[in-house]
C-alpha cells in the first residue's frame, strides 16, 4: 500500500475515532445538561435544510426518500416500515401524523460499531436533525426525527410531521 | 378548563403587562423544547429554547464548579437590552427578554414571582 494511502486510511480512523467520543456527549451533556440532544439536534437540521435545496422538490415521502438516498450515495440506507397488521406506513398519534422508519445504516452507525460506542447518543442526533433537515427541504414540510430503538442490524425510528 | 400551556401562556402574558419592561418571554423544558412563549415573530421560538436550556445548565455547572452555590438567574446584556434565565421548578426555564433600560430589581421579582409559579405545575 503507498505511503499516501496509508496516510489517507490511518487519518480516516482517526477521525472516526474521534467522532465516536463526540457521539458518546457525556461531557456535553454534563456541562449543557439535556437539552444538547436538542442542540445537536438543530445544528444538523440546519446543515441538511441547506443541503436539501440541491435536491428536486416532492410532497411523496417514498419519492422524498428515494431521491434522499440517490443524492446521497449509499450513505443512509433508510426504508419506511409498518406492523403486518398496519393498512398505511403513516399513522395517527396525539393528533400528529407519523411513520415508523427502519435505517440500516448511516454515518453514525459505522462509527459506533467500529468503536463500540452507545447510539443514540449527541451524534445520532445531528444525524437526526441531518436526515429530517433534508426532508424537510425537499417535502416543504416541517418533520421530526426520533429513534424508537437503536441496535446491531437497525435502528427504528419515527419521523413526525409538524 | 385551560390548560397547563394555556396558564402558563396568560403567566406569560400578565408579566408582560405587570412589567413593561419585559419585551418577550418564554418557558422552555430542560430538554430544550418550547412549552409556552410569548415571542416576536421574527425569534425562531426552536433555537431560542434549546439554547436557553443549554445555558442555564451552563450556568448550574459554572456556579457549581466554582463553588458560588445554587444558581439564581443567568443573566446576559448584550448592547440593545437583556436576556434573564431562570429555572421554573425542576423540569422548566423561564426565559425573558427586556429593553436596555429596564428596571432590573423590579425584573427579577416579577420574574422569580412567576417562575414559581410555573415551577409549581411542572
Amino acid at each position: 500500500m503507498s505511503t499516501e494511502l496509508e496516510t489517507y486510511k490511518n487519518t480516516l480512523a482517526s477521525m472516526t475515532k474521534i467522532m465516536s467520543i463526540l457521539a458518546h456527549g457525556h461531557s456535553q451533556e454534563g456541562l449543557f445538561g439535556r437539552a444538547v440532544n436538542r442542540m445537536m439536534y438543530l445544528t444538523g437540521e440546519k446543515i441538511g435544510k441547506v443541503e436539501g435545496e440541491k435536491i428536486d422538490r416532492t410532497s411523496d415521502l417514498q419519492k422524498a426518500l428515494g431521491m434522499l438516498m440517490e443524492q446521497e450515495k449509499g450513505v443512509w440506507v433508510a426504508e419506511l416500515w409498518k406492523n403486518e397488521e398496519d393498512g398505511d406506513y403513516i399513522y395517527e398519534e396525539d393528533g400528529t401524523r407519523k411513520v415508523r422508519m427502519v435505517f440500516k445504516d448511516c454515518p453514525v452507525r459505522q462509527v459506533c460499531l467500529a468503536h463500540g460506542t452507545e447510539m443514540n447518543g449527541v451524534f445520532c442526533q445531528i444525524a437526526h436533525g441531518l436526515f429530517g433537515g433534508l426532508l424537510e427541504s425537499i417535502m416543504d414540510q416541517k418533520v421530526a426525527l426520533t429513534a424508537e430503538h437503536t441496535g446491531p442490524n437497525a435502528c427504528k425510528k419515527i419521523l413526525e410531521f409538524k | 378548563m385551560a390548560t397547563r400551556t394555556e396558564n402558563v401562556v396568560k403567566m406569560l402574558k400578565d408579566l408582560q403587562a405587570s412589567t413593561p419592561d419585559v419585551e418577550a418571554s418564554a418557558v422552555v423544558s430542560l430538554d430544550g423544547l418550547i412549552i409556552a412563549s410569548a415571542l416576536p415573530a421574527d425569534v425562531e421560538e426552536d433555537r431560542m429554547a434549546a439554547m436557553s436550556a443549554a445555558m442555564l445548565s451552563l450556568g448550574e455547572r459554572t456556579s457549581e464548579e466554582l463553588q458560588k452555590g445554587k444558581l439564581n438567574q443567568v443573566f446576559i446584556k448584550g448592547d440593545d437590552g437583556y436576556v434573564v434565565l431562570m429555572s421554573a421548578g425542576d423540569e422548566a426555564v423561564l426565559s425573558v427578554m427586556a429593553r436596555k433600560d429596564a428596571k432590573l430589581g423590579l425584573l427579577f421579582l416579577d420574574m422569580r414571582r412567576t417562575a414559581e409559579t410555573i415551577g409549581t405545575l411542572f
